[in-house]
C-alpha cells in the first residue's frame, strides 16, 4: 500500500509538470499564432488613437511639427466651432438617408435576386460588380456623367428642369448632398444585399412549401417566413452601414471636398481639412478623438445589441 | 511487440469541476492480440485508445510498447497506426496519395512506396481505384482506404476507434472479416474500441468492458458472455440483453434456492457457497434465452404486450412486477395480447448478483 | 402594402402570378440598368475618341469614333506609375492578410489558450475601424518611423483592417476540418508544421480565395489611407494620383479617364463573376 502511494505521488509529479508545460507551450503555441494580429493592431490602430488622444492636447502646425501643450482648449475650440456643428448635423443627415436608402434597395434586389430563375448567376455577378468596382472609378464616371459640358445625367436632370444648363449639379447647395448619398448608395446598397442573401439562401425551401400548403400568400410568407429570419442580420447591416457611413470620407472628398461651400462637409471631412488644409494637427487630432468616441458607442450597440461573445464559444 | 498500460488514470478539467475519463486502468495487449475495448460512450474507452496513441497523455500511470516507456512520447514518435471513426482520408489527394503519406514523411523511396501500395491495394481490392478521389468513393470503399494506409505503414501497434459506428449493418459485416485478415497479416497488437457489442464478441481474441472509466473485465468473448464479473457486464454482453429480478436467498437442507414471483428455484449450489447470502435479497441475473414461456400458472406472472419476430426467432415483451421482460421465444410463437402467461428460469442458466455492489456471486 | 393585396385577392390565381413575375424580372432589369449603364457609359466613352466624347454627345459607340487610342494613357505620364503602385499594394495586402490571417485562424481553432474568447471579440472591435479616424494620427507616427510613402506602410495599415474579417473568416473554416485529418498524420509521423502544410493548407482554399477577395477589395478601393499616406505625387496609388491630376486641373481628358477607369475594373469585374460563391461564403461567415 505504502509504495503504491509513493508510486503514484511520483506519477501524480511528474504528470503536472508535463501538464504545466504541456498547457503553458500549448498557451503559447496559441498566442505567438495571433501575434502578428496583435501587432497589427497594436501598430495601426491601438497606438494611434492613443496619439490621437496624446496629440489632442496639444497645438500642432503640420507644416513645422512644434508641439505646444495646450490641455484640453483643443476640445474647448472644437466644441465652439460653428462648423464643427455644422458638420456634425451634415453628418447624421449623410448617414441615415444612405443608411435608409441603402437598406430598401439592397434588401429589393437582395428579395429579387433570391427569387428569379433566370439569369441568377449574371444578376448576382452585376451586383457584386457594384460592391468590387473602386470607389475612386464611381466617382470618376460620376464626375464624368455629370460634367457640365457632355455629362448625360448633368442633361437628363436640366431637361427635366432640375437644375440649370450651366449649373455643375455636384457643386449646387441644394443638389450636391443628396448626389452624394444617391452616388454612394449606387455602390454601397449592394453592401446590404449580399449580407441578407446568404441568409435568405440559407431559409430552407421546406418552409415555403409548408405555408403554400397552409395557403400563405406570397406577402404572408414574407411577413411570416423570410422577414423574421432576416431581421438580425439586416440589424447587423443597418448598424455597420451607419457606422461606416459616418466615417465615410473617400466617396464625399473625391466627389465634392465638402462643398460647394461646405454643403457636404462630414465631419471626417472637417477633421481631414483642418488637419492639411488648415494646418492644425492637434486640433484635426481632437477630431479624430470625437469620432473615435463616437465609433466607441457604435461598437458598444453593436456588442450589446448582437453579443457577438455567443458566437465566439462556438 | 507488447503494449502495456498499468494503472493509467486520466483526469480532465471541466467548467464544473474534473471529469475522472479512466480511472487506473491497467491492460496488457499481447503481440498479435486481437483486443477490443467496448462499453457505453462516455466510458473512457476513447480516451485510453487517445492516450496510446499519443493525442492524449495519461495524468497518471504508465504505457509502454516492449519495455520502451511511451506514455509521454509524441504521435510521431510512437509508430502506431489508428484508424478514426471518421476515417479522415485527406479529401484533396488522390487514394494513391493518401496511402503513400506515411511513407513518404518515412522518407522511403518512391519505387518501394508504389510497390507495397499496390500490394495493400491488391490485398484491400481497391487497386484500380488508386487514382481517385476519397469523395467519389462508398463507405466500404473509404474504410477500405484508411486500412490500406495503415497497412502500408506496418505499424508496431494497431488502434481503432470505432471505425464502423457510420457503416449500416451489411456493410459492417463485410468489413469485419477484412479488418481480421489485415490484422493477422501484420501481426503486431490491435486495439479496437466500439460501443458495438455484437462487433467486439466476434473480432477480438479478448474483450475489456469498460465503464465509468473503470475496467470491468477482460477476458475471451465467450468468457465474458458465460461468466460476467458483475451485471454490468452481464446486462451490457448478449442480445437481447439479460434480465434481471429482485430476489430472496433460501438455504433448504444446506442446498440454496432463491425465492422470486412467489416461488422458488434452487440452484446447482450449496447454501455453502452462498455464504454470507443466505437469507439475504440478491438480484437474479437470465439471459433472455434462458426464460421460457409457460402458462399462468407456472413462474412469474407475466402479462404478454407485444411480439417481435425475427424469422428465426421473436422477441416477446412481458410485463411483470419486476418491470418490463423480453423472452427469446420460438420462431412461430404468438402471445395473446394482455394475454397471462408464466415465465420460466432455466434452472442452471441464472446467476446471482450483489444487490449493492453488482458483483457476480454465483 | 394592402390595398394591391385586396386589390390581388379578387384576381385569379393565373393574373396575379403573371403580377408577381413582371413585377420581379421588371425589378430585375431596373437594377441590372441602374448598375450596368454607368459601367457601359464608361466603356463606350473608353472606346470613343476623346475628342467626340466632349463634342458629340451619343447614346451608342459609332464606327467613326471607336479607338483605341485612349488606352496610350497607359503608356505615358504619371498614371501607369499609379496602377502599378496600385498593383503592387493589393498584391502586398493579399499576401500579408492571407499569411497571418491563415496562421492566426489555425491557432485559434486549434489550440486551447486563455482569454481566447477576449482575443476574438477585441477582434471584432475591428470593424469599427474607420481609415479616416486612424489615418489621421498614423499621418505623423508613419513619417517617424519612415513609413511615410512607402508602400509598404500602407500594405501595413490595409492589412490591419482587414484583419477581423479575414482572421474570423479562417477560425470558422478551420473549425469545420475535422482535426482527426491532422491527428491522423501525425501518427503517420507528420510534425505539426508539416501536418499545417500538407493537411490544414489544401484544404482552406475556398477560405483562401474568400480571404484574397475581401483583402483585394480593401487595397484596390482603398482612397483614404493613400491619400493621406502616400502625400508624395509620385509614390501614390490610383485613386489619390488621379484625383490630384483632376484636381490640379491637367487631366481633362474624360476619353482618357475612362479607359483607364475601365481597366481598373476589369479585375473586379472578372472576380465578380467567376468567384461569386467565395464571395457569398465569405459574407454568410462575416455576418455570424
Amino acid at each position: 500500500m505504502a509504495s503504491e502511494t509513493v508510486e503514484s505521488t511520483a506519477a501524480t509529479d511528474r504528470r503536472s509538470v508535463t501538464e504545466r508545460l504541456g498547457l503553458d507551450s500549448e498557451a503559447i503555441r496559441g498566442w505567438l499564432t495571433v501575434l502578428p494580429v496583435i501587432l497589427l493592431y497594436l501598430f495601426v490602430a491601438v497606438t494611434p488613437i492613443a496619439f490621437a488622444f496624446y496629440a489632442s492636447l496639444f497645438e500642432i502646425p503640420l507644416l513645422a511639427p512644434e508641439w505646444t501643450f495646450t490641455g484640453f482648449s483643443n476640445y474647448v475650440e472644437v466644441l465652439n466651432m460653428g462648423s464643427f456643428w455644422s458638420a456634425l448635423w451634415l453628418g447624421g443627415l449623410f448617414m441615415v438617408g444612405s443608411t435608409v436608402l441603402q437598406l430598401l434597395v439592397g434588401l429589393w434586389i437582395a428579395l429579387v435576386l433570391n427569387k428569379i430563375s433566370y439569369g441568377q448567376r449574371f444578376l448576382t455577378a452585376v451586383a457584386f460588380t457594384a460592391y468590387l468596382v473602386p470607389t475612386v472609378i464611381v466617382v470618376l464616371i460620376a464626375l464624368f456623367m455629370f460634367d457640365v459640358e457632355i455629362g448625360v445625367l448633368h442633361i437628363a436632370g436640366s431637361n427635366l428642369g432640375l437644375w440649370g444648363e450651366r449649373t455643375f449639379a455636384l457643386g449646387d447647395q441644394t443638389w450636391a448632398m443628396p448626389l452624394v448619398v444617391l452616388i454612394g448608395s449606387w455602390k454601397f446598397s449592394i453592401f446590404v444585399t449580399i449580407f441578407t442573401l446568404a441568409q435568405l439562401r440559407a431559409i430552407p425551401e421546406r418552409f415555403y412549401e409548408a405555408a403554400k400548403i397552409c395557403g400563405a400568400s406570397r406577402w404572408e410568407m414574407f411577413r411570416d417566413i423570410t422577414l423574421p429570419r432576416i431581421m438580425g442580420v439586416l440589424l447587423i447591416a443597418v448598424l455597420l452601414r451607419a457606422i461606416f457611413m459616418f466615417n465615410k470620407f473617400d466617396i464625399i472628398w473625391m466627389l465634392t471636398e465638402g462643398g460647394p461651400a461646405g454643403a457636404t462637409t462630414t465631419l471626417p471631412i472637417l477633421a481631414y481639412r483642418t488637419a492639411f488644409l488648415e494646418n492644425s494637427y492637434g486640433l484635426a487630432n481632437a477630431m479624430a478623438v470625437i469620432m473615435f468616441i463616437f465609433l466607441a458607442i457604435g461598437a458598444y450597440c453593436y456588442f450589446r445589441a448582437f453579443n457577438p461573445a455567443k458566437e465566439v464559444d462556438t | 511487440m507488447t503494449v502495456n498500460i498499468s494503472n493509467m488514470t486520466r483526469v480532465f478539467d471541466a467548467p464544473d469541476g474534473r471529469i475522472v475519463a479512466v480511472d487506473d486502468l491497467s491492460l496488457t495487449i499481447d503481440d498479435g492480440e486481437f483486443l477490443t475495448l467496448v462499453g457505453p460512450s462516455g466510458c473512457g474507452k476513447t480516451t485510453t485508445l487517445r492516450c496510446v496513441a499519443g493525442l492524449d497523455t495519461p495524468t497518471s500511470g504508465t504505457i509502454t510498447v516492449d519495455d520502451r516507456d511511451v506514455t509521454n512520447l509524441p504521435p510521431q514518435e510512437r509508430d502506431v497506426a489508428l484508424l478514426f471513426q471518421d476515417i479522415a482520408l485527406y479529401p484533396h489527394m488522390t487514394v494513391r496519395e493518401n496511402m503513400e503519406y506515411g511513407l513518404k514523411i518515412a522518407g522511403v523511396p518512391e519505387d518501394e512506396r508504389r510497390e507495397s501500395i499496390e500490394e495493400a491495394a491488391d490485398l484491400l481490392q481497391i487497386g484500380d481505384q488508386l487514382d481517385k478521389m476519397p469523395a467519389s468513393l462508398s463507405g466500404g470503399q473509404q474504410q477500405r482506404v484508411a486500412l490500406g494506409r495503415s497497412l502500408v505503414r506496418d505499424p508496431s501497434v494497431f488502434l481503432f476507434d470505432e471505425p464502423m459506428s457510420d457503416l449500416d449493418a451489411k456493410l459492417k459485416r463485410e468489413l469485419r472479416p477484412v479488418v481480421q485478415r489485415i490484422t493477422d497479416e501484420i501481426g503486431c497488437p490491435v486495439l479496437y474500441v466500439t460501443h458495438d457489442q455484437e462487433e467486439a464478441m466476434t473480432m477480438s481474441d479478448r474483450v475489456a468492458i469498460m465503464d465509468g472509466g473503470e475496467l470491468q473485465q477482460a477476458g475471451p468473448p465467450k468468457e465474458v458472455y458465460d461468466e460476467p464479473t458483475n451485471d454490468f457486464v452481464g446486462e451490457f454482453i448478449g442480445q437481447p440483453a439479460m434480465e434481471f429480478f429482485d430476489a430472496h436467498v433460501e438455504s433448504a437442507n444446506g442446498t440454496a434456492a432463491v425465492a422470486l414471483g412467489g416461488h422458488t428455484i434452487s440452484l446447482d449450489a450449496s447454501a455453502d457457497q452462498l455464504e454470507g447470502y443466505v437469507d439475504r435479497d440478491v438480484r437474479v441475473g437470465v439471459r433472455p434465452q434462458h426464460i421460457t414461456v409457460a402458462d399462468a400458472t407456472e413462474g412469474i406472472e407475466a402479462e404478454h404486450v407485444l411480439d417481435e419476430p425475427l424469422g428465426d426467432e421473436t422477441h416477446s415483451l412481458f410485463e411483470t412486477e419486476y418491470g418490463n421482460v423480453t423472452v427469446v421465444t420460438h420462431a412461430d410463437f404468438d402471445g395473446d395480447d394482455g394475454g397471462e402467461y408464466g415465465l420460466v428460469l432455466e434452472r442452471s442458466e441464472t446467476q446471482l448478483f450483489d444487490p449493492a455492489s453488482g458483483v457476480r456471486i454465483f | 402594402m394592402s390595398a394591391p393585396t385586396e386589390s390581388e385577392q379578387r384576381l385569379s390565381y393565373e393574373t396575379r402570378d403573371r403580377l408577381y413575375q413582371v413585377a420581379l424580372y421588371g425589378s430585375a432589369a431596373l437594377f441590372t440598368f441602374i448598375i450596368l449603364f454607368p459601367i457601359y457609359w464608361m466603356v463606350q466613352n473608353a472606346f470613343t475618341d476623346s475628342q467626340a466624347v466632349i463634342t458629340e454627345f451619343a447614346w451608342f459607340p459609332s464606327p467613326e469614333t471607336v479607338t483605341l487610342e485612349n488606352f496610350s494613357v497607359l503608356t505615358a505620364g504619371a498614371v501607369p506609375t499609379y496602377v502599378i503602385n496600385t498593383i503592387v499594394v493589393t498584391i502586398g495586402t493579399i499576401v500579408l492578410v492571407v499569411a497571418v490571417s491563415l496562421v492566426a485562424g489555425y491557432g485559434m481553432a486549434r489550440f486551447r489558450f486563455k482569454y481566447k474568447e477576449s482575443f476574438a471579440q477585441f477582434l471584432l472591435l475591428g470593424y469599427m475601424f474607420s481609415p479616416i479616424v486612424l489615418g489621421l494620427p498614423l499621418y505623423l507616427i508613419w513619417s517617424e518611423t519612415g513609413l511615410l510613402n512607402a508602400r509598404i506602410g500602407l500594405v501595413i495599415a490595409l492589412s490591419a483592417i482587414s484583419m477581423p474579417f479575414a482572421v474570423w473568416l479562417m477560425w470558422k473554416y478551420i473549425q469545420t476540418i475535422p482535426e482527426s485529418m491532422e491527428e491522423s498524420a501525425w501518427i503517420a509521423g507528420a510534425s505539426r508544421w508539416r501536418t499545417f502544410w500538407d493537411v490544414v493548407v489544401p484544404q482552406t482554399k475556398p477560405a483562401i480565395v474568400a480571404c484574397a477577395l475581401f483583402a483585394f477589395a480593401i487595397a484596390w478601393n482603398d482612397f483614404t489611407f493613400a491619400q493621406i499616406l502616400l502625400p508624395s505625387q509620385d509614390s501614390t496609388t490610383f485613386a489619390p494620383g488621379i484625383m490630384r491630376l483632376i484636381d490640379q486641373g491637367g487631366y481633362t481628358s474624360w476619353g482618357d479617364i475612362m479607359a483607364v477607369s475601365f481597366l481598373m475594373t476589369i479585375p473586379p469585374l472578372l472576380f465578380a463573376y467567376f468567384l461569386q460563391e467565395y464571395l457569398l461564403k465569405g459574407f454568410e461567415v462575416r455576418t455570424r
